[in-house]
């Protein structure tokens, strides 16, 4: 099987890109859907972040598959001062186009009771989790295309990626009983 | 307390199930001048029956108004009004093509004129028990729209159930049908608590805890969305394929069940995983009562790629929240029955008029097109494609799970062509009032 790393460069222009309703559609690249949200937090908010780190960590062991209808691959979360003031930056890979999905992460989260750091930001909608179209609109206001993006193993989903890993387990525990 | 929806305010055809069996006429119209639209809705308004009184002798047959985009502003409806239904409401269905995968042989360009194009203003849908029903309430309804000048019709499609009760690959259709807080008409699953009745009508609280309304309130409040598709089916090619995967009588029917994810008579995989059961495909109280995750999450009974586990997943682990993506849907066959076994085209045009109903376009008919059935990102088996309706398929693939090893079916051509359709807009019956009084 031949696993050919893959990069693509981003042209900043969008003109060639179809428009969806919350703005260009970006496809798919060899990292898999994602986006990066940039924006700046409420002053004096960096303590509710985290805080919001050890709820989240801790809703995720407490049920493991919590987030796993999103069809992620990692998430990150910075935060990080900008002449005095401090950014939040969030990163996500994912198998499943974001402009698709807003509202399911949306109803995901708010199943969960999982509130979101988001409300810590300027400018976001108090009423996200009944307004989806204004946390996909705050979302896609705040966004950040890369202009680069590279992939080791390009355009694998995270499903595959566990069902191969599970598959070695299989392999490995077989070759073990013929011991 | 559960919300009431104003059942006399909302239009027979969104809420009530069709009656068993059926006919029904589509009928398109044309507005070239604003004041006799207006009229028309006038006159249409008195002639739509609304879905309360169910038990009336008339419930099964009644005639529906929706208008398109273009035929809100062909009435004169302000900007302000038109601006707050949806998006893709606006774009209308054939701008929306490359998202609903109508590519290849289904792009627009190839539509059944003057489906897709900016004449296609108002849709009457008149359904009945039978014919002569049918004609009697297609009477009443020309009676609106007769000798008036600035209204034209311009397209026509009649449609019936097909002796067998089947749609026209040969399938029992019309089983599954949700229920809604609220209408009183109960849903076939027992096992899916109702939905909230803002999925399905503007102008109450929907599964998101949100409400959609328009400018003015009136002008969308007991109105819905509801998208016509016209499908012709490549009957023949449907069953050469199924013929030539497959050793004999018994495991073609296998295989056609496990593309569906239902026998011919109805009867659910889920329930009887090897044979078929006619008896249970028609009774309704059983024929749609299953979940799919405690019993068979690998899909062993019915595959995950299968059409009826696609476009429902139940509660079947998937990428997002199934109840978020539910529909009305409804089907009518329309074109000649091709004769059983069969298998050279005839070429005659069969196939079915899809509609579907509900409050959001967007997060349900589309999302349903797109993620459900021309991808399987969701279910984690890439870009296979749902086995009957994917659209341009051509060499798409369909997974069998089985014990100790899966069967995989390759190169499937493609079943389902779209001819046409529009997204509509089927407004309450004060809405309609509210459209025949513009003053603009």
């Amino acid at each position: 099987m031949d696993i050919r790393p893959q990069a693509v460069a981003i042209p900043a222009e969008t003109d060639h890109l179809d428009k969806g309703k919350y703005g260009p559609i970006y496809p798919k690249t060899p990292a898999c859907y994602g986006f990066s949200i940039l924006a700046k937090i409420i002053p004096g908010r960096e303590p509710v972040f985290h805080e919001y780190a050890k709820s989240l960590a801790a809703a995720v062991t407490a049920q493991p598959d919590i987030l796993a209808p999103l069809k992620l691959h990692y998430l990150r979360w910075l935060l990080f001062p900008i002449n005095g003031d401090t950014y939040f930056m969030y990163q996500g890979i994912f198998d499943t186009d974001f402009d698709k999905y807003t509202e399911d992460a949306v109803a995901l989260f708010g199943a969960a009771g999982v509130r979101t750091v988001f409300e810590n930001l300027e400018g976001f909608p108090m009423d996200w989790q009944t307004n989806p179209e204004g946390f996909a609109k705050f979302v896609r206001a705040h966004q950040v295309p890369s202009f680069l993006e590279y992939g080791e193993y390009p355009f694998f989903s995270s499903d595959e990626i566990k069902k191969a890993l599970k598959m070695k387990s299989a392999v490995t525990e077989m070759l073990d009983q013929l011991q | 307390m559960s919300t009431q929806l104003e059942l006399d305010d909302i239009q027979s055809g969104v809420l009530r199930p069709r009656p068993t069996p059926y006919v029904a006429t589509y009928i398109a119209f044309r507005v070239d001048d604003r004041n006799s639209g207006r009229d028309l809705m006038r006159r249409v308004s008195q002639v739509v029956t609304s879905a309360a009184n169910p038990t009336s002798p008339l419930a099964d047959t009644w005639v529906s108004v929706a208008l398109t985009y273009q035929g809100l502003k062909a009435l004169g409806v302000p900007q302000k009004s038109l601006d707050s239904f949806s998006w893709e409401f606006r774009q209308g269905m054939a701008a929306r093509y490359k998202d609903l995968g109508d590519t290849g042989e289904s792009h627009p360009d190839k539509w059944e004129q003057p489906l897709g194009s900016s004449d296609l203003h108002v849709v009457l849908v008149a359904v009945a028990p039978d014919s002569e029903r049918l004609e009697a309430a297609l009477n009443r309804a020309s009676e609106a729209y007769r000798a008036m000048s600035g209204v034209t019709a311009i397209w026509r499609q009649d449609c019936h159930a097909l002796p067998t009760e089947t749609e026209p690959f040969g399938f029992r259709d019309g089983i599954s049908h949700p229920a809604i807080e609220g209408s009183g008409i109960p849903g076939t699953n027992p096992h899916e608590p109702p939905l909230k009745a803002g999925e399905f009508v503007l102008g109450y609280t929907d599964e998101m805890g949100g409400t959609q309304t328009t400018e003015p309130e009136i002008l969308g409040r007991n109105g819905t969305y509801v998208v016509f598709r016209k499908l012709h089916q490549r009957v023949a090619a449907f069953r050469k394929y199924v013929k030539a995967n497959a050793k004999g009588s018994g495991e073609e029917e296998l295989l056609a069940a496990k593309m569906m994810g239902r026998w011919r008579s109805g009867a659910p995989l889920a329930l009887c995983p090897l044979h078929d059961d006619p008896a249970l495909g028609a009774d309704a109280t059983r024929n749609n009562a299953f979940l799919y995750e405690a019993d068979d999450p690998t899909g062993l009974k019915t595959p995950a790629g299968s059409h009826i586990r696609r476009t429902n997943p139940r509660d079947a682990s998937i990428a997002g929240v199934a109840r978020i993506h539910r529909m009305i849907r409804r089907g009518t066959a329309y074109g000649p029955l091709l004769p059983e076994a069969v298998l050279e085209d005839d070429g005659a045009d069969r196939g079915l008029m899809f509609a579907f109903v509900g409050a959001h376009l967007g997060r349900q008919f589309e999302f349903v097109q797109s993620q459900w059935i021309n991808d399987a990102v969701f279910i984690g088996a890439g870009d296979d494609k749902d086995p009957i309706v994917g659209s341009d398929l051509n060499g798409a693939n369909f997974t069998v799970p089985r014990k100790p090893l899966r069967k995989r079916f390759e190169g499937i051509p493609q079943f389902v062509v779209t001819r046409g359709g529009e997204y509509c807009f089927m407004p309450g019956l004060r809405g309609l009032r509210w459209l025949s009084e513009l003053d603009t």
